[in-house]
Formats: structure tokens, sequence, C-alpha cells
């Protein structure tokens, strides 16, 4: 086992390796760089056109002018040797303190979300299996598939609009503005709960589909084996049987995949985010795209591209310890 | 990948059933005569005795019937791909007539009386006022003007197909100067209808060369992989992992900025299609390799080898074939998700663009406050898409489940 | 048009020697009063008395309506990722001078008098003896020589030295005689000072107080220097600088670096409490040591607190405004297509409109790019025939009606029916929708001859073909454009459109590698002085001809202008040197004259006013306020708004 992990972690190195330089080349591809685009703001904003050599010697200022190899060590050393992972030009801060600011909020929604997911999928799945076909089935799937369809940000509108229209509530955020700077408390978790069914039933009933199709074909393949048959032979009541064992073996396809759930975590819900106006990583890096904030943009793909790295290297050490047959294969 | 993963395990114990003997000849047709022999030595004696003695496609064509969702998604599907094909005769307008007289006209409905004395079908014409303090338009319908409207009425010319020309459109007002807007107008006065008609062909299209693409590689490589194993295999796994971790999103902005600008905004979004589904074949291939993986020990295929088949031949001829309905099922789930990509990425600025007319395109510029407060009818491209994605999912998941028509 | 405007007409705005030096009238006769907020702080010794905070003569606003009460929070958001421009022009124009409200002359502000010399050489300001930074610091003719030694004349902080303080390549002299006392003095006659030094040029003047900034200046702190640069994580003093001053030198970096360093004393009516790069809130509280006050001595601003709600999509503002959340607005939401939409809630939201004077010449420009790299489309684009045999075929009152909401009425770039240079002749010159007068100019131009498909040929035989690039993020453009695609399409013209992120058009633009492009209008008022470049080539500002503004700038990528080109850049140095106010309007008009008859690019229509909106308890915002570029609507003393809490 341990040689198993030895072996899959030295195979992560020339991967990241890749991810870093791809990851540089993505945010290099559009033409021009941070202060093009924030010129082109300005322009727009208070009508001053910058002229060519400003703009330059902004770019000399930073360094962006040198040649892209210069610029990737730059860059890549800084995060290795240093683990500085530069700074964000729009915010003028640490690129890790942007990150971990938006950090703890993304998570909470992501979990929230999760549960939300899971919470609706699990029962639906299995009684969708175990009554194939009939009409809860059908409205179960059906349920699944409507969240799954409806785009998020067309979603994430309508009920953001309701919820102005019908509700009169301060919309956007997570926080009302009088709770965004102040400490937790019982009023600030109630305001944070008031927002918080927005995101969570737009991104969870987009993932709801998946699980319950998994669950359903999970459970299937399990409740027609032999030893389910056996063990309602010998008079096992119908709940007891399925928990006793199909569940549990459907659901080690889910363990498996929870590693998968790491860099979604993070990024995931980018659209719905940008929508509902969310404090989340996913804006964050979308802006940071949009105005070319290099290094920002360069180390969030980065990171998020390491998490997907090591969100299968932790799936598959799940599945190589649940199945001993693939350690040895 | 799970889920996947697991129904066509159970695919596997069939083809197990199904293997032929060792000393069976190796003609193709031989071969199959004897699938369906051996099919009386499946271990389902209870079975009607025709379900015995189909085929397999008729065994799925069964089994999907059943499933009465997806049969509604499967005609569902018919009808928009028959609309797609058929844009420039169903829709009553081409798709950027615009009209200064009525920017954000609401929908008519059509009726059914007397129209300039004789009867037939006819709208009624808008009353129009302008407020230019708030600049709101307020339209009321004028229950006195009767606008007759005919089905095949001569309307703006068009080449069908890009090749036939024609004039008639199945639904259109007799004069085309008079208003007929059955799902309201947008912000230019152009007709709903017709560019949700028109966005239809290239929302249902776009997506299918790339899902073409990814499915090819993911056979191939997943077939590679999975049949010879050891260094190559190792090799397209780290491939694809490197693939898999590249984020989806920022990879798009970054092409999209970097493709010159003088391709038509179409041949852009069609050019990045392609580059991500040359990324997007990770998913497919890793199933594939699974299921090679699981085939190439059995019975059959040791069968197929000691028998004197080429490598080629076994996996075409043998192993391919297990799992193409697997693949089917696979295409009907992918195009949905192109589909939704499509729209998510409008939304981003970062897909199709105008004057391309697709649903995403339409969303895009429906998504404001604006519109779901004063011109809902905008949101009609999003109940397209969400009644084609329910239509394809439903139809994919019967398929998948019809795939195994053992269980 | 607006008689508010009709002002402009006779306003000297920029004249060096029409510029009175007025003085705020001393209210020495009142006694100086405070907000309640700071009543404890004063109380117990942690602040000094306000007659001791104050200035010895304070600046007197006029308020718009009444004498306000302290207190209240002023809700404001600002867009993610977008410019801190907004909250510049609600409570950052603090400058030496200052725009009247009305944006027809030049009034003291930080200065408490200003005069200049006859033949506009020598400029002098008079500061407010014992006037304090927001810190309690004395703010000195110091601070303004450490901006202009330290900060625009060193190459590093300030690679290129500001054009507007030069005058034929000479750098003009700042001199301090004493601590209250500046002056600047060209070597050559500067007739746009005053105007530019109350524009957003003169925004950095009084920005930088030297004894917070010395400390992070290589010139004063040569020793601590590798610490501070380390602990900022900046890449090196100069960047590290750059953020702490906020620089305002017209560089790029300008509008984002203002309100990042929290520590950083200010001369606003409002001080920062967090950095605006620091999270979803952006707050501001009283500056204690504001130096303006009301008619009744009360120390101003009256109301307490500021605060943005840093809000992640523009539509997500629009439903807060609509939900009252915002007080007052006119960015980002403002859009004429919302206004329905905005007035439909008014109630709801308890809010009223505000209209913001527009000041551009039109809604944007379309430019052929006349130094275009493509051979064929340089030598149509050229064609004079060929841009009024387009110009003609546009339908600009169906533009107007379909995207700009029936507001509007059509017209070249050109100066706006309300200013000084209005000239009737070049506003409606081929404004007039005719097709087939249309079809004869393109046919006079040689390019009768017609394809299968009925487009017309160029010179090499071929279609004439060419794209059109426009923002993204400017809707209307590419509306606009959709339409305009028709009209030519019509005449026999091949023109695509594209919409394109700003930075990428931007980038093709300096490049010179587009077609042709919608861009911005420019000024339209008497700022036309300033700002000219739809007319005068002017780098690649003037997106209609890229190659002759580079030549002109000496850039690189220059290609020689036409001598009606040239001779505009004479007249356009001619005026900058030229003291007579009269005579520069002449010249400015005979500039003019050129750009009509060239004809080089073409507009759609006169741009109208737009509008923002402001809450009903907030008291003081006129109905109308002039949007002076990148200022409106904040030459109107925010200090002065206050909040009537009973409404």
């Amino acid at each position: 086992m341990f040689a198993y992990i030895l072996k899959r972690l030295l195979y992560t190195i020339p991967t990241l390796f890749a991810i870093s330089i791809m990851s540089f080349i993505i945010i290099q591809l559009p033409p021009g760089d941070y202060f093009s685009v924030l010129a082109s703001k300005m322009a727009k904003e208070s009508d001053t056109i910058a002229n060519t050599a400003a703009l330059e010697a902004m770019g000399a200022r930073y360094g962006l002018n040198e040649p892209l190899y210069v610029q990737y060590w730059k860059w890549i050393s800084g995060i290795v040797l240093r683990g500085d992972f530069g700074q964000s030009f729009e915010y003028n801060r640490p690129v890790s303190v942007l990150l971990w600011d938006r950090l703890g909020l993304t998570f909470l929604l992501s979990f929230s979300t999760l549960i939300f997911v899971w919470a609706v999928s699990f029962p639906i799945g299995i009684y969708s299996a175990v009554r194939k076909y009939s009409i809860g089935d059908y409205l179960g799937t059906f349920i699944g598939f409507v969240g799954l369809a409806i785009p998020n940000f067309l979603m994430a509108l309508v009920l953001m609009y309701v919820s102005f229209k019908y509700f009169g509530r301060s919309v956007g955020g997570l926080f009302s503005p009088e709770f965004v700077n102040a400490e937790w408390s019982w009023a600030r978790l109630m305001d944070f709960l008031a927002h918080l069914w927005i995101p969570v039933i737009v991104l969870g009933t987009a993932g709801t589909a998946g699980l319950i199709r998994i669950m359903r074909a999970n459970m299937l393949d399990e409740i027609y084996k032999p030893y389910v048959v056996t063990a309602r032979a010998k008079g096992l009541s119908e709940i007891r049987l399925l928990f006793k064992y199909p569940v549990r073996v459907a659901l080690n396809p889910f363990i498996s995949t929870v590693g998968w759930v790491l860099p979604e975590l993070v990024s995931g819900a980018t659209i719905t985010a940008i929508v509902l106006s969310l404090p989340t990583t996913g804006p964050l890096l979308l802006r940071s795209l949009i105005s070319q904030d290099m290094y920002l943009a360069g180390s969030f793909i980065m990171m998020l591209s390491v998490l997907t790295v090591l969100g299968t290297l932790i799936s598959d050490i799940l599945l190589a310890w649940l199945d001993p047959r693939i350690r040895f294969k | 990948m799970t889920p996947t993963k697991t129904t066509s395990d159970v695919t596997d114990s069939r083809d197990a059933g199904l293997a032929i003997p060792a000393d069976d000849p190796p003609t193709s047709r031989r071969h199959d005569d004897r699938d369906i022999d051996r099919a009386d030595d499946l271990p389902v004696a209870n079975e009607d005795r025709t379900v015995l003695v189909a085929g397999q496609w008729k065994l799925i064509w069964w089994k999907f019937r059943k499933h009465k969702l997806a049969m509604l998604g499967g005609i569902i599907t018919l009808f928009i791909y028959f609309v797609a094909v058929f844009v420039e005769i169903l829709a009553p307008f081409p798709p950027d007539q615009y009209n200064s007289t009525y920017p954000y006209a609401p929908p008519q409905s059509l009726h059914l009386g007397q129209v300039e004395g004789e009867f037939g079908l006819y709208v009624n014409g808008y009353a129009v006022s302008f407020d230019p303090e708030t600049l709101a338009r307020t339209f009321v319908i004028d229950e006195e003007v009767r606008h007759p409207v005919s089905l095949f009425a001569k309307g703006a010319p068009y080449r069908l197909w890009g090749l036939i020309p024609m004039e008639r459109h199945l639904i259109a007002p007799d004069d085309p100067s008079h208003p007929m807007y059955l799902l309201g107008a947008d912000r230019l006065g152009r007709d709903m209808l017709s560019r949700l008609i028109h966005g239809t062909r290239i929302s249902m299209s776009i997506g299918l060369i790339g899902v073409a693409i990814s499915l090819f590689l993911g056979v191939l490589l997943g077939g590679i992989s999975g049949y010879y194993g050891g260094a190559t295999d190792n090799l397209i796994q780290r491939v694809i992992e490197f693939l898999n971790s590249i984020p989806k999103i920022p990879l798009w902005m970054g092409l999209a900025a970097a493709i010159p600008l003088s391709l038509p905004p179409l041949h852009v979004y069609f050019l990045i299609t392609l580059i991500l589904s040359l990324i997007g074949w990770t998913g497919l291939a890793r199933v594939v390799r699974g299921r090679f993986f699981s085939l190439k020990t059995e019975d059959f295929v040791t069968a197929a080898r000691l028998d004197g088949n080429s490598e080629l031949r076994i996996i075409m001829r043998h192993m391919v074939p297990s799992f193409t309905s697997h693949i089917i099922a696979s295409i009907s789930l992918a195009i949905p998700s192109m589909i939704l990509a499509e729209t998510s990425l409008s939304f981003l600025g970062i897909g199709l663009r105008p004057p391309v007319v697709s649903w995403g395109v339409l969303l895009e510029e429906a998504q404001n406050v604006r519109s779901i407060a004063q011109a809902p009818w905008l949101f009609w491209p999003g109940a397209a898409v969400v009644v084609a994605v329910l239509a394809m999912n439903f139809l994919g998941d019967g398929l998948r489940d019809a795939a195994d028509p053992y269980a | 048009m607006n008689s508010r405007l009709a002002s402009l007409l006779t306003a000297q705005t920029v004249s060096a020697f029409a510029v009175a030096a007025i003085l705020a009238m001393p209210s020495a006769a009142v006694a100086f009063t405070e907000a309640p907020e700071l009543g404890e702080a004063v109380a117990s010794g942690a602040l000094p008395p306000v007659d001791d905070r104050l200035p010895e003569t304070p600046l007197t606003v006029e308020v718009v309506d009444s004498i306000g009460q302290y207190g209240g929070t002023w809700r404001n958001a600002i867009l993610a990722g977008d410019s801190h421009q907004w909250v510049y022009r609600n409570l950052g124009y603090e400058q030496l001078v200052r725009w009247s409200n009305d944006f027809t002359k030049v009034e003291p502000n930080i200065a408490e008098s200003f005069e200049a010399n006859e033949d506009a050489t020598e400029f002098t300001f008079h500061l407010r003896k014992g006037m304090r930074w927001s810190d309690g610091a004395p703010f000195t003719s110091a601070d303004i020589r450490f901006w202009f030694d330290d900060i625009v004349s060193n190459a590093d902080v300030t690679p290129t030295f500001p054009a507007w303080l030069m005058v034929n390549g000479e750098r003009v002299t700042v001199e301090t005689p004493d601590e209250h006392t500046v002056i600047f003095r060209f070597a050559n006659p500067n007739g746009l000072f005053m105007a530019q030094m109350a524009g957003q040029n003169g925004l950095g003047v009084a920005m930088a107080p030297r004894h917070y900034l010395e400390k992070f200046h290589i010139k004063y702190n040569p020793d601590g220097m590798d610490a501070l640069v380390a602990e900022s994580g900046a890449n090196s003093w100069v960047t590290m600088f750059t953020v702490t001053a906020g620089i305002g030198d017209g560089s790029p970096s300008t509008g984002n670096d203002m309100f990042f360093d929290e520590e950083r004393p200010v001369l606003f009516a409002w001080k920062p409490e967090n950095s605006l790069g620091s999270g979803e809130r952006f707050t501001l509280e009283r500056n204690p040591y504001y130096w303006k006050v009301d008619a009744e001595g009360q120390q101003l601003p009256y109301i307490d607190d500021v605060v943005y709600n840093v809000v992640g999509d523009a539509e997500v503002m629009l439903l807060q405004a609509l939900n009252g959340e915002i007080d007052l607005m006119s960015r980002w939401i403002n859009e004429l297509s919302n206004k329905p939409v905005l007035a439909e809630n008014r109630e709801r939201g308890d809010y009223r409109f505000f209209t913001l004077g527009e000041t551009g010449q039109n809604y944007f420009v379309l430019s052929l790019n006349l130094t275009s790299e493509n051979p064929v489309l340089n030598e149509v684009f050229n064609n004079k025939d060929f841009r009024i045999g387009l110009s003609h075929a546009l339908n600009r009152q169906e533009i107007i009606n379909l995207v700009f909401l029936g507001q509007g009425t059509p017209s070249q770039i050109a100066p706006r029916p309300n200013s000084t240079f209005y000239d009737e002749e070049h506003s409606t010159q081929y404004t007039q929708y005719d097709v087939d007068l249309a079809n004869k100019h393109l046919d006079d131009a040689g390019y009768a001859d017609r394809d299968a498909d009925g487009f017309r040929l160029g010179p090499d035989g071929k279609r004439i073909s060419f794209i059109v690039e426009a923002y993204s993020f400017m809707g209307q453009w590419a509306d606009a454009l959709e339409l305009i695609e028709k009209y030519w399409k019509a005449v026999g013209i091949d023109m695509q459109y594209r919409t394109v992120d700003g930075g990428l058009l931007d980038e093709r633009m300096r490049g010179n590698q587009h077609d042709a492009n919608l861009w911005w209008s420019g000024a339209g008022l008497q700022d036309i002085l300033l700002e000219n470049f739809n007319h005068v080539p002017k780098e690649w500002s003037s997106t209609w001809a890229v190659g002759w503004g580079n030549y002109i700038q000496g850039a690189p990528g220059g290609v020689k202008p036409p001598q009606a080109a040239l001779d505009q850049v004479a007249l356009m140095e001619e005026l900058r040197a030229e003291a007579d106010p009269d005579e520069q309007n002449r010249l400015m008009r005979e500039v003019l004259r050129i750009s009509k008859e060239q004809f080089y690019n073409m507009g759609i229509s006169v741009s109208a006013d737009e509008y923002g909106i402001v809450s009903n308890r907030f008291q003081n915002v006129p109905d109308y306020i002039v949007g002076v570029p990148a200022i409106g609507p904040g030459q109107v003393a925010s200090s002065q708004f206050w909040i009537d809490e009973s409404k």
C-alpha cells in the first residue's frame, strides 16, 4: 500500500510541472496585459486615454515586458522556493491573502450545498431504484433533471428577482450590508442563512440529478444480486435488507469520488456566484482572468489544477484501500 | 464515471454468457448466427420465448419502450431536430429582422375568426404609447384591428439549407409589414419565435462535432490504454490526469481572446469547441479502458485470440460491439451538457456572440433585471433549453438502462 | 438645449487672466461648530477643538437648498473589478482649484485664492493658513513641492513627465517662496493650464502628504527601504511607493491606487477606514480636520460615514437600487434601457431621478481607419466620397429610436449645440438618410461595379469587405452596429461587426490592426480645447488614423498625415501658447473647420443627458448636475449632502 502511494506521488511531479507551464500559458494567451485592460476601463470611466509610452512604462515597472521564460521563472520560483504566489495588481495584495479571505465562505457554501445535494438525492436515488418505473421514480428523476436542465445563471437571476419582488430582502451577497464586516453572532448567522438558500438551491438542484442517477444505477446493480435474493428469502425485512448491504455497497463509489470534490469546493459555482454577487473565490478567478491580473489568475489556475491532481490521488488511494484488487493489478 | 462503470459491469456478464466456443469458425456471419442460437442457453428460462430469440438491438428496443419518460424524451428530441432541420420554413421571419415600432412588444395570441371578410387566422394589432420621461413603451392589444395570418404564406425569401430558394413560411402575416409576435419581441423589435427557432439549429448542432471527436479519441486512446496496459497505459493515464486538471473556463477565455478576430464568430466558437473536445475525451477514455481491462481476460476474447484473429479484428469485431450501446448512451448524455455549456459560456461572454443566434446568445441578452421585470417572454429560450436538456437526458437514461436488456 | 449650460457659451473658463481671484468669504463673525459625534473626542482631549482643526479661513460652501443636520450613513456601491473612479467622483474631487457646479468657471478650493499673469506664463496659488491633513499634520506648500520634486519629476516614479506640465517641450518650474504660496512658471504661455488644474490632471497635486510619504521614498529613507519593500510584498520601492502614494500622474494606475492605503492622510471630507482592495465593504468616516464649513459655521461634512458595498454584478446593484439600498448612483445601472424599470420602482425604492448633463459630442464615433495597413481598405477609406456615401446610408433617426430609446438628434462628430463652437453645418453635414444619394456617392467614388450578391467591388476587383470592432461591454454599440450592418448592405457594402473585450480592442487599435471601430466621441463643450482627438490626430486615441497620430507624437508606426492634418496640429500648438481666450477660440474654430472639411469620421447622434438616482432622504442634491468629464457629479460638493431621516 505504501509503495503504491509513493509511486503515485512520484508520478504527480511531472504532471504538476506540466500544469504550471500550462497555467502560465493560459494567462498569457490573451494579448495585452493588466495595464492595457485597466487603461481601457479608465478610458470609459474618466475619458482619459493612456498614451502608449505610459503603458509601456507601467509594464516595465512590473517586469511585464521581460521574456516569457523569465516571467515564468520568477513566478514559479517564488511559489516553490518561498511559497510566494505573487501580488495581485488589482487588489494590491498578496494572492494568498486574497484567496484565504474568501476560502472560508466558499467552503461553507460548498459544504451546505453538498449536504443539500446528498440529503435530496440519496432518498430519491434509492427509492427510484427499488421502485423502478413507478410514478415516484419518474417524479423523483424528473425533479432531479429539471434542476440540472435549468441553466444556473438563469435560476439564480429568477430566484433573486423573486426574493426582491416578494420578500423585499436585500439581494446579492451572503450577508445584509450591516453584517458584512460584523463578528459572528446569532443575528449574523440568521442573516447568513436567509441569504444562503438561494445559492444552495441553485447549486444544489444542478447537482442532484447526477447523484440520483449514480445512486439509482449502483442500487440497481446491487439489488438483483444473489446475496440480496438470499437475504430476502431468509425473511429479512425490506428496509433492513436494503440498508444492511446494497446501500452500503452502492455508497462505495461515492467515497472514492470524494477526492474529486476538492477542486469543486474552491472553484465551483463561479457563474452562480457572479450572478448572486457572492464573496467566494469563483468570481475572483473570473475577474482576474478578465482584467489579466496575471499572478492572481495564474496562481489560482495552478491551485485548482493541483487540487484536481490531489483529488484524483486521494480517490485513487481510497479506492485502492477499499478494493485490494486495484492495488495488485 | 461511476454509474457508467457499474452499468457496464452488468453488460459484462451478458457478454460472457454469449461467449462463443473456441472451435467456432472465425467468420462473422456464423458468429452472429451463433449469437442468437446460443441465446437459448441463457439463464433466463422463465422469460417469454420471443425474448429468448430476439437479437440484441431488438431487446434494447423492447427494454427502451418500457421506459415511458425515455420514450417521451426520444420523441421530443426528434421533434427538436426536425425543427433544427427546417428552421427557415418554420420561422415566420428572418432572425435579424428588426422593427423600430415594436421593441419589447408583448406576445400576441393567434385567433380564429372573421378577418377582412373571410374566416381565417388573425392576430390583433397593438396600440403603442411612449413616455418620454420614463422611456417606457406601453403596448395595448387593439381588439379592433385584425391582421390576417396564413399557413404557408409568402414572406421573406430565403434559401433552404443555403441551396433551395423559397419564400413560404409555415405561418406568417399576409402583409409582411404587419406585426406578428407570437412570442413577443426583443429590444430591437425582432420576433422572439423566429429567433428561438433559428437558435435551435446552432444550439443543437454545435456540440455534435465536439462530441464526435471526443468519442473517437476516447474510444481509441481508452482502448489502447486498456488493451495494452503497462507503460502505454501509464503514459496515457498521466496525460488524462494532466488534461483533466486544466480548468476549463480559464482555458476557454484564453483561447477566445487569442483566436484571430477576422474569423466569423461562429467559426471561433467552433474552433474552441474543437479544442475543448480534444481535452474532453478523457472521461470516456477512462470508461473504455476499464471495459477493456475486464474484457480482455474474458473467455470469448481469449477464444477469438486462440482462433488466430488479428488484434485489430479482436478489438473492432469482438470487444467494441460489446459496449456500443453504452457509447450511444454516452453521446445522448454528452449533447445536453454541451447545450448547457453553450449557454453558460455565452453568459460569460466567451461563447457565441451576436449576430450569431443561439439559445445561449438569446438567454444572455435576456439576462437582466429589465427583461425579467418587463419582458418575461424573452426567457422562452430558457424554456427551450430546459425542454431539450430534459428530453435528451431522459433519452440517454433510457438508452443506458436499455443497453443492459437482461437486467 | 439647456439654459444652465447655455452660460458656457460665453464663459471663458480656460483663460488665464479672465479667472478672477475669488476669495472665500472669511466667516470670522460666526462661531464654528462641529458634528456631535466628535464632541466626546474633543472633550477627552483626543481631538483638538474645532477652531484649532479648521484653517484660519475655511472654505464656506454654498449649500444647494438648505443648511443641513449632522448624522447618518451614505449607503453607496461600487462594482467589483471595475475602476474606483466612482469613489473619486463622490468625494475625491478636492484639488487646488475646482470647476464651479455649472462647469463654467474655475473656483478656489484648497487654494484660498489664485492669480495668473497677463501672458499666462505664471500661476500663483495661495494656500489656507492652518489647514491640516486628516491626521492633524499641517498642509503646506512643502507637500506640493514633494509632489513636484519627488513624484512628478522623479523618473522612476513618473516615467513620462506629464505633457500638461510642459509647453513646447519645456517643463514647468514650481516655486514655493513661503509655506502658503505656490507658483507655477512656464517658459511660454500656457493658456489651458487653469482648466487642466481644475480637471483630472490636477488630481495629484495636493494629494501627497510629505510627512507620511517620505518614509516610503528612497530619497528620504534610503536605509530602511529594503525592509519596508519586503514587508509590503511589492517588487521594488517604486511600486510600493506609487501604491502608497495613490499617485495621480495621469498614468493608467491612477484610479485604482487612490484608496488602497487607508493610512495615508487625505484632504477629503471622509477618510478611509479600510483599504478598498480588502473586501466586500469599503467604509469611510468623517475627517475631523475637513476644511470646509457652511454659512452657519458648521464644519462639514454633514454625513457621518460613507459605506461602499462592493457588488459583483451590475444587475445585483440595480436590484439593490430598486430596493432602496443605495442613496446616490449614476454609474453602472444608469443605462437608458434601465430607466423604465427604475421609474416603475421609484415609490418602492423611495428615490428620485436627477439629470446628469451630458458633455460628449456623440454616442460614439464610427472610425474607418484611414491608415489601415490593408492597402485596398486604405485606399477605399481615404476616398472622401466613399465616407460620405456611407454616412448618407445611415438611418440615424431609426438608430436613435431603437437603440437610444428616442433620445438624441442626428449629428456628426462635432461640438454640441450648447457649445461655443457649435456649427450647424458641421453637425448635420451628410446626416440626411438617403439611399439614392448614398449610392450616387459610392458610384462616384469609383466603386460602381458589383458582384453577383450585389456587393460593391474595390480597386482590386474584389468585394469591399471590412470589420468594425466595438467593446463587448457597450451593448448599445453592438445594437447600433446590427442596424448599421444592414444599412450598408443595402448600398452594397459588406461590413461585419465584432464585439471585443476592452483590453484586447485597445491593444489592437494601438497596434493599428483594426479596419474600423466604434470609439469614444470626446469632449463636446468648451473642453474640446483640451480634448479633440476625433478632429486632430493624437496618438492612438485617434482610432480613425492611428498612423497619423503616431507620426505626430513621434511614436513608432507613424504615417505622414496629409497637409490638412499637419495644419491642424500646427494650429493646436499655436492655441496652447495663446493667452487671449478670443484668439484661442478663433484658432479652435479654424481647427474644427478643417475637420469638417476633411470629414475624417462619422457620428450618429448628439448623446442625450444621462441620469442618476438619489434617495428621497438625501438633501441638497440638485435635479440637474453637469456631467463634467471624469468628475461629475463630483463638482457638487458631497460634504453638503445631508440626510433627512424624517423622509
